[in-house]
């Protein structure tokens, strides 16, 4: 429920196809792999399909940071025509903020999008930073600038991990955000971990951090709270969490730098060639994205593994990759409907059962004998209670 | 109060002030009923300590007293006192220097004394939509109140204006003034206090939450018949303590005969991080509407 497509590399008819059976509600554009010649072109396709599907565009504007970094990979960003370099100490004062809110809205009000995502610039290390303040600019005047579109305006807040983790800096950030004069009508949030590239996955991210994970929870919680709707792009696993938070809507793809976010997804990886990444499986049971063979291995021992949903049936031989990005999409939006109604405890408590359920099902692999990676498995879970532990402390609940 | 103006003096001083009877005193002020020109208003008289003249603090206390009444003067609301006719001036009184004015009198007591009355659910909404509409009239005006509590809330009887919030006396203006002179004590009543104000750098963070929060606290107080945070009896810096670093009490666990969703906007109010609570009274007075 309630789930965006991220768009990125090799989209071929993923997104269609997945507007169209519903495990997708709509998508989040990208500038790097859609130009400006053609993206309304890819939006008519995608209305085509569903007429009703939320299409979004994120103009990408703190990629600006990678401009004329070697080895940098743009793609069409490069053609558009807001993204120019900028000085930190240009961004500062206003004037050249309100330009580079006006220089991307005049790139994309055209175009037929259910809402405009305002742009803004990357907030790398905290949020008492030069960059935090210039940022929270950027939030300041997405509204005012957007507003001649008629259309409802969602502000970035694209952020790496380590902001979350200063909490005296981040609750000031929160306290500023929630009492803006003029008020976006919400947000679209990326966190961003560490080097990402098209094979890494979640359980091994630096995002995988009870602090971290908890934090996000609460920037959810808070713009909620207070009013706004909450778009988290990249957010895959992570979406019940964050859904359970207050989020409205969460993105994935199907790649892994479209399920996690980084910086470095702008950088080319070096001396890293080679094989594409094995076709896996999102498994509700584990909260965790499996091997085709470790989904046989496990469904014969443990039949719980499966979803017993309509794209299980894919892997009854080696689905393509179109139909990877629909299982986990479809596993995904079950997993968000789970948490999406009751009270905050009510959705805490269900994400704690599907926690402890993973866990347990775990346990009852390894006394089968099935071990392989189960110390870095229990990590991964053990940050996932954490967090929702402490987002209760944050959330004071 | 230090140096109580003598009743006797001050009525051969102001013979204009008929009937003047003594009311209430507070720290550096006293306040009096008296009738000025046939009306009963409440006469506000406020000390001058003599070393404020020596250590440059005699003119703080007159900007702080006019900002009460310039704040006062901007706040349009049924739930806040008014002015009264008697605009503010000096007086010397047996050698003491005092300021006064006078505001509306108001019947009935304060919330403090009705803190044990156990009040129903709709005499609750009623106190929580009072102090938020009086609290919008200030934030309307660019203040912060800085002061709500029990002992600030007229509980008269009026149907219009049933709770009634008095005492801007240390109210802030946001974007403008500087603080008081006694900007390095505490910036309010400490058990009423919000989290954040006691930080060193308040005014970077102060905004109308901190208002809303201490409303939170008044509404829980007479909800529950006890405060959140504070024991009888104890130091107010243990309240502190408890007040940066404890969870209360829900409301609903203590009133499990009070409607849920009402118990959950009183304590959405004093939630410790600001961006936790309303993010203003509106939108609890939205909230408000919307249990009816």
């Amino acid at each position: 429920m309630r789930v965006l497509a991220q768009h990125g590399h090799q989209p071929s008819d993923k997104i269609t196809r997945g507007v169209t059976e519903g495990v997708i509600q709509g998508a989040i554009l990208s500038s790097r792999y859609v130009g400006p010649e053609r993206v309304g072109e890819k939006i008519d396709e995608i209305r085509k399909a569903n007429a009703e599907a939320e299409v979004l565009l994120d103009p990408e504007y703190y990629a600006t940071r990678q401009i004329g970094t070697p080895n940098n990979q743009l793609g069409y960003l490069e053609d558009w025509t807001y993204f120019t370099a900028q000085r930190r100490r240009d961004l500062v004062r206003g004037p050249a903020v309100e330009e580079a809110l006006r220089s991307v809205f005049d790139a994309v009000s055209g175009l037929d999008v259910s809402a405009h995502v305002a742009p803004n610039i990357y907030i790398p290390h905290s949020f008492d930073s030069m960059e935090a303040g210039i940022a929270l600019n950027f939030v300041a005047g997405a509204k005012g600038a957007f507003a001649p579109a008629g259309k409802p305006v969602y502000a970035t807040l694209a952020l790496d991990r380590r902001a979350l983790l200063s909490p005296a800096d981040f609750s000031a950030f929160l306290d500023y955000l929630t009492t803006l004069e003029t008020r976006p009508d919400g947000f679209y949030v990326l966190v961003g971990g560490g080097l990402i590239d098209e094979r890494s996955d979640l359980v091994h991210s630096e995002v995988v951090d009870a602090n971290v994970i908890a934090s996000w929870m609460l920037l959810n919680f808070v713009l909620a709270q207070n009013g706004f709707e909450v778009i988290n792009g990249c957010a895959d696993l992570l979406s019940p969490f964050l859904t359970a938070a207050g989020s409205n809507w969460t993105a994935t793809g199907w790649w892994s730098n479209l399920r996690l976010f980084s910086m470095g997804r702008y950088i080319k990886p070096e001396g890293r060639g080679g094989q594409l990444p094995v076709v896996r499986y999102v498994s509700k049971l584990l909260m965790n994205r499996i091997r085709n063979d470790e989904l046989r291995a496990y469904a014969r021992i443990m039949s719980g593994v499966l979803n017993g949903l309509a794209h299980d049936a894919d892997y009854a031989g080696v689905p393509d990759r179109t139909n990877e990005a629909l299982q986990t999409w479809e596993a995904i939006s079950s997993l968000n409907q789970e948490v999406t109604d009751g009270s905050i405890e009510t959705r805490l408590g269900s994400l704690d059962s599907r926690v402890e359920q993973a866990r347990a099902a775990y346990a009852a692999l390894q006394a089968r004998g099935i071990s392989e990676g189960i110390e870095t498995v229990n990590e991964y879970l053990g940050q996932l209670s954490g967090a929702i532990e402490n987002f209760r402390r944050l959330a004071e609940l | 109060m230090e140096h109580k103006p003598d009743i006797d003096e001050l009525r051969r001083l102001r013979p204009e002030l008929a009937g003047l009877e003594f009311l209430r005193e507070g720290g550096f002020k006293a306040v009096y009923k008296a009738e000025i020109r046939g009306r009963p208003e409440a006469v506000k008289v406020v000390y001058i300590p003599p070393e404020a003249e020596e250590n440059g603090t005699r003119d703080e206390i007159i900007a702080r007293v006019k900002r009460e009444i310039d704040a006062l003067g901007q706040c349009r609301t049924n739930h806040l006192v008014t002015l009264g006719s008697m605009a503010l001036e000096p007086i010397s009184v047996s050698g003491h220097d005092y300021l006064i004015y006078s505001e509306e009198l108001l019947p009935g007591e304060s919330l403090r004394q009705r803190i044990r009355a156990r009040p129903n659910y709709q005499g609750l909404r009623v106190l929580m939509k009072c102090l938020m509409e009086a609290l919008r009239a200030i934030e309307q005006s660019g203040h912060i109140h800085r002061d709500i509590k029990p002992d600030n809330v007229m509980v008269t009887g009026l149907p219009e204006r049933p709770f009634v919030v008095l005492d801007l006396g240390i109210a802030f203006k946001l974007h403008g003034t500087e603080l008081t002179a006694r900007s390095a004590g505490p910036p309010g009543t400490m058990i009423y206090m919000a989290p954040e104000l006691f930080q060193p750098q308040y005014k970077d963070v102060l905004d109308i939450r901190s208002d809303i929060y201490s409303a939170g606290v008044t509404v829980f107080e007479y909800a529950a018949g006890k405060h959140p945070f504070h024991h009888r009896g104890e130091r107010d810096y243990t309240t502190v303590y408890r007040i940066l670093h404890q969870q209360p009490a829900k409301l609903a666990g203590l009133r499990g005969d009070l409607p849920a969703p009402f118990c959950q906007v009183v304590d959405r109010c004093f939630k410790r991080r600001p961006a936790l609570r309303y993010p203003t009274p509106a939108a609890v007075l939205r909230e408000l509407e919307a249990m009816i």
